[in-house]
């Protein structure tokens, strides 16, 4: 009966749990363009160290914001942000790690009608952490426009 | 006529007078025209003398006398352990396998009941990334800092 009744308590939520968490999507256009504006884009201060550690290995010329939304979400609540080019993504976070990482689910959703679905993941992300996801064209049709980038951040930022 | 390395065998035998008389026989001949075989059935001899005198030597001198007591009062000094009782050591030898047996699958459920037991939220279920049609890697940056990369579309489908 001990050994139930505190294998009942184990399975319940962590309290933490029970708070929102901040959650705050951009869009961003990585870009070699030589017509584009060199460096960072100022409104991505926020985010600077994460740019610049992700310019370290990828070297793109110029980072510049697109879109930016942040969310107050409940565990279990998705959010969705359209991006560029008809494509969005959905965000849903799903738990909270010992460590107090939360696992999120990353949808990326192509064009509308289609809304094939492109990439889907649950990721940990570090309080004041952010998931990159990047890789595909801000303008299917406009290869000078540059490449997508999407900046995932947990709560605070630095 | 045989060769010494067929004689030196049975030279022991012979000496002991423990030949049957055909090999006794041949034996004899060899020895008859073999110096050599002849100082190695002296040594053999000699050393069968020696051997009987050591041993009549150490029987003459053993002491018989009281030897029941004289064992069972060395066993009484050892130090005495506890036996195990009779019915459990039989029953231990006789099914040592399932007693082995039962013991892997009762550690083995204490591990799956531990697993399952611990909170959803707290378990490491894994970082997967479903790229669909599109190419992808992950690389960790830094500890707050992830970049999932995704190429363009295998299927040109932008």
């Amino acid at each position: 009966m001990i050994f139930l009744l505190a294998a009942l308590l184990l399975g319940q939520p962590h309290p933490v749990a029970l708070q929102r968490v901040r959650v705050t999507v951009r869009a961003i256009a990585a870009s070699n363009d030589a017509a584009a504006a060199p460096g960072m884009d100022p409104k991505l201060s926020p985010i600077g160290s994460h740019i610049e550690g992700f310019g370290q290995q990828f070297r793109f010329r110029s980072y510049k914001l697109l879109e930016e939304q942040s969310f107050d979400l409940d565990w279990k609540a998705p959010a969705q942000m359209e991006l560029p080019g008809s494509r969005s993504l959905q965000v849903t976070p799903r738990s909270l790690d010992k460590d107090g990482k939360i696992k999120v689910h990353l949808e990326l959703l192509g064009s509308h009608p289609a809304h094939s679905r492109k990439l889907h993941t649950d990721y940990a992300i570090q309080r004041g952490g952010t998931l990159l996801v990047g890789g595909i064209r801000v303008d299917p049709g406009d290869p000078k426009a540059g490449t997508l980038l999407i900046a995932v951040t947990q709560g605070m930022e630095k | 006529m045989k060769r010494c390395t067929e004689v030196v065998p049975l030279l022991g035998p012979l000496a002991d007078a423990a030949l049957p008389d055909d090999e006794r026989a041949w034996v004899t001949d060899h020895l008859r025209g073999c110096a050599a075989c002849r100082d190695r059935m002296a040594l053999t001899a000699a050393q069968g003398d020696a051997l009987r005198e050591a041993l009549s030597a150490r029987a003459a001198r053993a002491n018989f006398d009281r030897l029941a007591d004289r064992v069972l009062a060395r066993a009484a000094a050892q130090p005495q352990h506890a036996p195990l009782p009779v019915w459990f050591s039989e029953l231990w030898s006789a099914h040592r396998s399932a007693f082995a047996a039962a013991g892997g699958l009762a550690a083995a459920a204490a591990v799956a009941i531990a697993i399952f037991s611990t909170p959803a939220s707290f378990r490491d279920e894994g970082e997967e990334v479903d790229f669909g049609t599109h190419d992808g890697a992950v690389l960790q940056l830094n500890q707050e800092t992830t970049v999932i990369w995704m190429s363009e579309d295998r299927g040109a489908q932008e």
